[in-house]
């Protein structure tokens, strides 16, 4: 359905997101554009362990902020820290994220797929800035 | 003088009728006597039958006579004649003379004539003559000067006594009163009392409210008396500003026989009534008043005028001080009633003045702890906003009124809090701003409100995108399965409408669950042909909002299939739904059985899915996605069968959300949440700087510890020490003139463990405490918490080796 894009193509991509539906919806979508998707997972638990499996090949994320009512800045911390790049996919606005995640890149739920597939492509491409 | 009046006599006093040749002495004394100012004269005393002295007749004169008695040609004439009313005490006086022979030298009144004399008076002749010499002198102006003394000196005491009687009180009634009383008695007058003035179409009317003072055989005054009655001639002179004074009304010329009756009535006869001018208005007097005919002097007319005025001023500073005492009782129980707390402050010192009640409310101290020195209140502001909020007293010191917020650390708790400050200043009579106000209120609970109602907002926000997102998921997997354009809007107007019930579940109440028994009922009843089709049985389950939502999603999934291609979809059909709960993995889990059963009319073969249903997908898919359990879908000819079960949530409905909220105000700086438990440790703050020294010791208990000090010397610090021993300390080292190290030292012996604060580099630390961990101002109130946690630690650490 979808074109493929290269670029999206072989990216090792981590998908957080807790609602089913939209989860399948964003897997089934990056998949579509070529690239392998890690989860989806809908518990901070469970993507920590991902992160952990998965180790370099990590390419990106795409975090959901409120998973099953626990926060995903534990995930994002560890994603700083690993220096993966990741895009929030959330319903929260600007506004109601604390500040150190406030300017991070964000797509607004629902989502936009193609507007995603252009922040992750801008993400991967860019590699992590120091 | 009277040695040559006596040598005179029988000489000059020899009438002209029975003049002798006079001899040239005598010529000599007459010159004399002729030339003198002194008053001379010879009278002859008449005598009644009964032998009392009655009249006198002038027999001879000198020229300065006329001078001084204002008598021209008395020789010859008698004195009742010429000064009708002449004293008695002169009769008896000269006939005593006559009749003795003993000259006699005294001072008198003569107020016929109008004068007072300096009299030496001697018998001359022969005594059945009955012929005196008189010298006199008229002495009027030295009397008058001693009388005028006299008047002034009692005057004097007079006013003192009034004002030591007006003085202390408070009532402008009582004041009235107590002066109408003194005056009355002091001049012996029948009434004293005041009246207000109103003016009418008519002229004046006086108004007496009451009294005052009064006689008690006399009739009330109180009434009111337009002056057109009472003769408004009489009163003339008041609107002018001057005393009008009565001597005796019946015999005042122009009193009309009404008029007459009137004052004969109230029993007035004389009176002086004083008029009080004030503003250019006359507006009220105070009067005087006597029952008999009266001739008041000068000088009563002037004390009256004095106490008129002094009244009045009392008066008028007694119903000022009365209305100011009103208006500060007013202003007190406004404040004291005011849920704001008050405040004023001088506007040079900035010194709180005066801080109502209410302040404790929100500082929680009394309003005597805040009093005095600006410090005092800033050093319970957050560090963060204090300069903010002293900026905004300088503003209203400039004369602008300003509304700002700060949070504090309330001292009874050490809860921050958020105080709203309305400020603003307080002119005097020239604008100069004297005084700042201001009114403080506790925000705290209405920030935190506002802030809930952000994060709900958000939340909202939040869960309307997800539905969103929900819906457009729903919409193209029901748009991939769909046979038809007609079943792809049946399939999402039912989806649809099991969404919305679900959102009305869980946004039914705050803190509700939602019962599995009407959820399930509610999603097969929509879709059953008729009742007793389907069978619930199980327990009564408070279900979490999520598990709510998924649930009544697949029930709505398994009814929608049952009706049209399962147990509903013939009349013979039944559904039965069991539940129950059961123990797994250390916790509750429901276990929830789906069961078709009927004759069926076999095409749900047709439902053999060519790729997986939207039903299967969230059964099979979402429950142990999102619930962490498990489902199971068989659709068989004979109908369907579902298990699921997953763990059972505590939950309240999502209008609790787990969204970021916060239900305390962040304290800023001050804020220790998160930083080191220093509980029990015993923390010497040694530093000069008053706000740093307050912020620091605030930090230190905000993380537990119990602070000694704050010192700012080092007298005070070993006087600390000496109560009882620090676990660690923060030393300044910029005490006062320079760095010093004497208490880095002492504190070193004592196995103390401390760290600076200095704004000095490293080469001004002497060696030995080179490695001391030092933070430079300005400080991070955290970092210090750190720091001293990291101490004590080491301490304890190396004291216990120390002790193996």
């Amino acid at each position: 359905m979808a074109p493929v894009d290269a670029e999206l193509v072989g990216r090792c991509l981590l998908v957080v997101e807790d609602d089913y539906l939209v989860a399948s919806d964003l897997a089934s979508t990056l998949q579509e554009y070529g690239a392998e998707v890690i989860g989806p997972v809908g518990t901070v638990e469970g993507a920590l362990a991902l992160i952990d499996e998965e180790g370099e090949n990590l390419a990106a994320a795409v975090l959901d902020i409120n998973l099953h009512g626990e926060r995903a800045f534990g995930i994002a911390d560890v994603l700083n820290a690993r220096h993966v790049p990741f895009v929030f996919v959330t319903g929260y606005s600007a506004g109601s994220i604390p500040t150190p995640y406030a300017d991070h890149p964000r797509c607004d739920k629902p989502v936009d797929m193609r507007q995603l597939v252009r922040v992750l492509r801008e993400l991967t491409a860019a590699g992590w800035p120091d | 003088m009277s040695e040559k009046a006596h040598a005179a006599s029988g000489i000059t006093g020899a009438a002209p009728t029975n003049a002798a040749p006079a001899s040239e002495s005598e010529q000599t004394y007459r010159q004399l006597f002729q030339a003198i100012d002194t008053g001379f004269c010879v009278i002859e005393v008449i005598f009644d039958a009964a032998g009392r002295p009655i009249d006198y007749v002038f027999r001879d004169a000198n020229p300065a006579f006329e001078g001084q008695t204002g008598l021209a040609d008395a020789i010859g004439k008698r004195i009742r004649v010429l000064a009708p009313g002449h004293e008695e005490f002169w009769f008896e006086t000269y006939g005593r003379i006559v009749r003795t022979g003993l000259p006699e030298r005294f001072e008198h009144q003569a107020d016929a004539l109008g004068r007072w004399y300096s009299v030496y008076a001697f018998r001359i002749g022969r005594p059945e003559q009955h012929r005196l010499a008189v010298l006199f002198d008229d002495i009027k102006g030295r009397r008058s000067a001693e009388e005028a003394l006299r008047h002034s000196e009692e005057r004097q005491v007079f006013l003192l006594k009034l004002s030591d009687t007006i003085r202390f009180r408070t009532d402008p009634m009582t004041i009235q009163q107590a002066a109408a009383r003194l005056l009355g008695e002091h001049l012996d007058v029948s009434r004293a009392f005041y009246f207000a003035v109103r003016r009418d179409a008519d002229g004046y009317v006086h108004v007496v409210e009451r009294d005052y003072f009064s006689r008690p055989d006399l009739p009330s005054m109180v009434g009111e008396y337009p002056q057109k009655a009472y003769g408004e001639n009489f009163f003339s002179a008041l609107a002018r500003g001057e005393a009008a004074v009565m001597a005796d009304i019946r015999v005042a010329p122009g009193v009309t026989e009404d008029a007459l009756r009137l004052y004969s009535a109230a029993r007035v006869r004389a009176w002086i009534s004083m008029p009080l001018i004030k503003r250019g208005n006359f507006t009220a007097g105070l009067v005087l008043v006597h029952d008999q005919p009266r001739y008041w002097t000068s000088a009563e007319v002037g004390l009256v005028k004095d106490v008129a005025e002094r009244t009045w001023a009392a008066v008028e500073q007694a119903r000022a001080e009365a209305a100011l005492r009103a208006t500060e009782e007013r202003f007190r129980q406004f404040a004291e009633a005011s849920s704001g707390a008050l405040w004023i402050r001088d506007a040079d010192t900035l010194s709180m003045e005066y801080a109502s009640q209410a302040i404790t409310g929100i500082y929680g101290v009394e309003p005597e702890i805040l009093l005095g020195d600006v410090k005092r209140w800033a050093a319970v502001i957050v560090p963060d906003d204090r300069d903010v909020a002293l900026e905004h007293l300088e503003q209203a010191r400039r004369g602008e009124a300003a509304v700002h917020e700060f949070r504090i650390q309330r001292p009874s708790d050490r809860a921050f809090r958020w105080v709203r400050n309305t400020n603003f200043p307080l002119f005097d009579e020239s604008r100069r701003v004297q005084r700042i106000g201001g009114i403080a209120e506790d925000v705290t609970d209405a920030k935190l409100a506002v802030e809930h109602q952000g994060v709900l907002l958000a939340e909202l926000q939040h869960r309307v995108r997800n539905i969103m997102a929900i819906i457009r998921s729903i919409t193209s997997r029901t748009g991939e399965r769909a046979e038809s354009v007609q079943d792809y809007a049946t399939l999402m107007a039912g989806r649809l409408l099991a969404l919305a019930r679900v959102q009305a579940l869980l946004t039914r109440a705050a803190n509700a669950g939602v019962g599995i028994t009407a959820l399930v009922h509610d999603e097969v009843n929509v879709q059953a042909q008729c009742e007793g089709q389907f069978a619930l049985e199980g327990p009564e389950i408070s279900l979490s909002p999520k598990a709510a939502e998924i649930l009544t999603l697949a029930v709505h999934e398994l009814s929608t299939n049952a009706l049209k291609y399962g147990a509903l979809s013939v009349r013979s059909g039944k559904i039965t739904v069991r539940w129950s709960t059961f123990d797994k993995r250390g916790g509750t889990w429901l276990s929830f059985d789906w069961t078709e059963e009927g004759r069926l009319l076999g095409q749900s073969t047709l439902n053999a899915p060519r790729r997986r249903g939207f039903g299967t997908e969230l059964i099979e898919g979402r429950i142990p996605y999102e619930l962490g359990g498990r489902g199971q879908l068989d659709i068989r000819p004979e109908g369907a069968t579902c298990h699921l079960e997953f763990p059972l949530k505590a939950g309240g409905s999502v209008l609790e959300t787990g969204a970021p909220q916060r239900a305390t105000v962040f304290g800023g700086a001050l804020d220790m949440t998160g930083e080191p438990d220093l509980s029990g440790r015993r923390v010497l703050v040694v530093e000069d700087d008053y706000y740093l020294a307050a912020d620091v010791a605030r930090a230190l208990k905000g993380a537990g510890a119990e602070v000694m000090g704050p010192c700012a010397t080092e007298a005070a610090v070993l006087i600390e020490l000496n109560e009882c021993g620090a676990d660690a300390a923060v030393l300044d080292i910029n005490l006062g003139p320079g760095p010093s190290f004497g208490l880095a030292t002492t504190l070193k012996e004592q196995h103390t463990p401390f760290m600076f604060l200095t704004g000095y580099d490293l080469k001004a630390i002497p060696e030995e405490f080179a490695d001391i961990e030092r933070l430079e101002k300005p400080v991070q109130l955290r970092h210090i918490i750190g720091v001293i946690a990291d101490l004590i630690r080491a301490e304890e650490v190396s004291c216990n080796r120390r002790q193996c």
